[in-house]
């Protein structure tokens, strides 16, 4: 995925474009990142669900995405016999839902543009340095910060971003047939009948609900 | 249903559909994964079930407005497809009880029905017969059981079902088999479930109920049946002597406007939209629309009773093994209202009930799941959820609105659609009785929760009652009686001054138990439509 997420834009510019960003209100930074593209439509009332297609623009440059796949692989990292968001393809679906014309999605867009553009001044202004370029240990010193968010936002900080970012990245890691495999989802395929509790099973749920007194 | 039943008769029938053709063996995306679908699958405002949700439609169709009065929170379900919304419902088909039919006798308010339960049980049996329904005779209050052999075998209870149902029981409220509109057995050519694929995408293979794949095929075989689909039926015709002459109708490919003349005209469009035609079918002789003399068309609407989502995790549950939890799609249990005795004791501060549907467990897994951890992100975040999948469980309560003064529908005297058809504004009021109803439900759900060691983990668990029409199970507006002066129809769905004009979908209810409204719609039309065959053969039409 190296190739996908590599950034197109220089360090330079891409500080030059966190400085002007970070003041921009959340509109302008869709607009930016589309680079002033009209609103695309959305799949319609009647899409083909046989042939499902994503009808509309992505619209994160490479830099954003090689971001996301950071962030994202921090998020969930990969495992023993479970691979990582990004080789997934994660931040391309990041992309794809930020970049839908719907108003969840909308929505998210403002908050993911203004966590992403938080990202990079945050490096700049304590570490001189790119995130792409800074250890980890500094990345999770700023994630940590985020995972204080509580809805609420303290002054200068990106409100929700992280939340949103793991419901994107953990949301569409499982709804993969991989994710299945790691999270334990079995079903999905055709049975003659379906099978009753098995003695295993009863077994585990009397002893616990006998804990519960019930 | 009314199709099938007067092609069946030998009756020529002509279908106007609204909406395109559809055909569920070649259009159903069964096995796909949120990962095939545009943004994983989930609901937007042109998919407002999700991406792969058998339905074409939604709470906004584009040059089809609808108004909502100010002060009023309404949201209107549209289908627009054949079939309607028979493909994507949830298929849960319970029959209403005795109770349901006369609720003013029991309680004053609201009105009795002009039939009795066991004027409607033999088409309940039929219907269950011919569309295949699983379920179990449980013997409940106001919950009926079917006669030996109607009903096909519930598939087992989840394991996750086995433990939720302790913690009912435990207060004292008993848990059921649900009954379905899903086939456990072959029936009619048609096969069992396979256990895979949620319903609400609709059944390649026939195994739930959607009328195009169990009432069309046999209605069409006759060669007595006709569909034509894009047809945007917005008023009854009538002749001069009273009669329904016809339907004017927009083909929606073309813009045309046409007529088509018949013995008689049966609505089905669904309740508001068959109030809407009714009340846009002026003439001197009816100056306030069809059947509409004592002005009772579009009144008596009501939708189901619910809170937003009640989601627990259940710690308990974290040592059971992976397994196939998919089933039937719909939960195996579901839990009927227990609450009658209380009710007539005035020991509860509510009327009517609700019953509850559930669902959970190891489910395919998409957008939201990360819902189940509490770990913000790294390496615990990945062993929490693999801990955690499979034990949350959800609660979906469904209750009896009663019908009140202020909640109806009626022609907005400005905005028209696209095709200069004047549209439906609507009113909308809960009264205490499903508030209170409401917050019980929500009460209810917590202690069971709670019972089990659980916590709730739904965003919207605060969330009191829903917006009206929220549920999609919108009823009432052209509601049968014993009299014109409080009715549109009588007991067989037809107009009392119009002979050969019938309504034969939920507008008809007179009251709206808790109980979803499909099954009830299908033998209501199904007795409907048998009492136009006997009248159109006397000639009493």
């Amino acid at each position: 995925m190296t190739a996908t997420y590599d950034a197109k834009v220089s360090r330079r510019t891409t500080l030059q474009w966190v400085a002007s960003a970070a003041v921009m209100p959340g509109y302008l930074l869709r607009s930016m990142a589309g680079a002033f593209a009209p609103v695309a439509k959305g799949y319609g009332l009647d899409p083909n669900l046989m042939a499902p297609e994503v009808p509309w623009p992505k619209t994160m440059t490479s830099h954003q995405l090689k971001v996301t796949a950071v962030l994202s692989d921090l998020i969930l990292p990969a495992a023993e016999g479970a691979p990582s968001p990004s080789a997934l393809g994660i931040p391309d679906f990041v992309d794809e839902w930020i970049s839908a014309p719907y108003p969840e999605q909308i929505a998210d867009c403002a908050v993911v543009l203004e966590g992403l553009t938080w990202l990079e001044n945050e490096c700049a202004r304590r570490w001189q340095r790119p995130f792409l370029d800074v250890e980890d240990r500094y990345r999770h010193e700023l994630l940590d910060q985020l995972a204080q968010d509580n809805g609420q936002g303290s002054p200068g900080e990106p409100r929700s971003f992280l939340r949103r970012m793991r419901f994107l990245v953990v949301g569409a890691y499982y709804g993969t047939p991989e994710g299945f495999k790691d999270i334990g989802y079995v079903g999905n395929v055709p049975l003659a009948a379906y099978p009753p509790a098995t003695e295993q099973e009863l077994t585990i749920i009397e002893t616990e609900l006998h804990k519960l007194g019930l | 249903m009314s199709a099938y039943v007067l092609t069946q008769a030998g009756f020529k029938v002509l279908m106007l559909e609204a909406g395109r053709d559809y055909h569920p063996e070649t259009e159903t995306p069964m096995f796909y994964v949120p990962s095939q679908a545009p943004l994983r699958g989930v609901a937007t405002p042109d998919k407002p079930y999700g991406y792969y949700s058998a339905d074409i439609g939604g709470w906004t169709i584009p040059d089809e407005p609808y108004v909502v009065a100010p002060g009023s929170e309404f949201q209107w379900y549209r289908s627009r497809m054949l079939g309607g919304r028979t493909n994507h419902w949830a298929r849960v088909a319970l029959r209403f009880g005795p109770y349901d039919f006369k609720p003013y006798s029991r309680d004053g308010l609201g009105v009795d029905w002009p039939i009795t339960y066991e004027d409607l049980s033999p088409w309940y049996d039929r219907v269950e017969r011919l569309i295949g329904v699983f379920g179990s005779n449980e013997g409940l209050e106001n919950t009926p059981d079917s006669p030996p052999g109607v009903l096909q075998p519930p598939p087992p209870p989840r394991p996750i079902e086995l433990f939720i149902k302790r913690g009912f029981e435990s207060l004292q409220i008993p848990v059921a088999a649900t009954r379905a509109a899903i086939l456990t057995q072959p029936l009619n050519g048609r096969p069992a479930c396979v256990y895979a694929t949620e319903c609400v995408r609709g059944c390649s293979i026939r195994a739930n109920f959607q009328t195009p794949t169990v009432l069309l095929p046999p209605a069409l075989a006759t060669g007595n049946l006709e569909i034509r689909t894009r047809a945007q039926v917005y008023q009854v015709d009538m002749d001069k002597d009273g009669r329904a002459g016809g339907v004017s109708f927009v083909d929606q490919s073309t813009g045309h406007h046409h007529s088509v003349r018949a013995r008689a005209v049966v609505l089905a469009a669904s309740a508001c939209e068959s109030a809407r035609i009714l009340l846009n079918s002026r003439s001197p002789r009816s100056p306030e629309g069809v059947a509409n003399e004592h002005g009772n068309v579009g009144r008596y609407l009501t939708d189901s009773v619910a809170i937003g989502s009640m989601v627990g995790q259940f710690p308990a549950l974290e040592r059971l093994p992976p397994r196939n939890d998919d089933g039937a799609s719909v939960s195996h249990v579901y839990v009927p209202w227990w609450g009658y005795q209380k009710q007539s004791k005035g020991q509860l501060n509510f009327p009517r009930g609700y019953h509850v549907e559930m669902g959970g467990g190891r489910t395919m897994p998409g957008m939201g799941i990360d819902e189940l951890a509490l770990t913000p992100y790294g390496p615990n975040l990945r062993s929490e959820l693999r801990r955690t999948f499979g034990t949350s469980y959800g609660f979906f309560g469904r209750g009896e609105m009663i019908p009140n003064d202020q909640t109806f529908c009626e022609i907005d005297p400005v905005v028209k659609d696209r095709w200069g058809i004047p549209v439906l504004r609507f009113h909308w009021k809960w009264s205490e009785h499903e508030i209170r109803q409401a917050a019980h439900m929500r009460q209810t759900f917590l202690e069971v929760i709670d019972r089990l060691g659980g916590r709730v983990i739904s965003k919207t668990a605060n969330t009191g009652i829903v917006k009206g029409g929220a549920i999609s199970h919108e009823v009432g507006a052209t509601r049968m009686g014993s009299k014109p002066q409080t009715s549109v129809v009588n007991q067989f769905g037809q107009a009392w001054n119009v002979r050969n004009l019938f309504v034969t979908d939920g507008g008809v209810f007179a009251s709206h138990p808790n109980k979803n409204p499909t099954l009830s719609i299908l033998a209501l039309s199904w007795r409907s439509g048998s009492y136009l065959v006997d009248a159109a053969r006397r000639g009493d039409l």
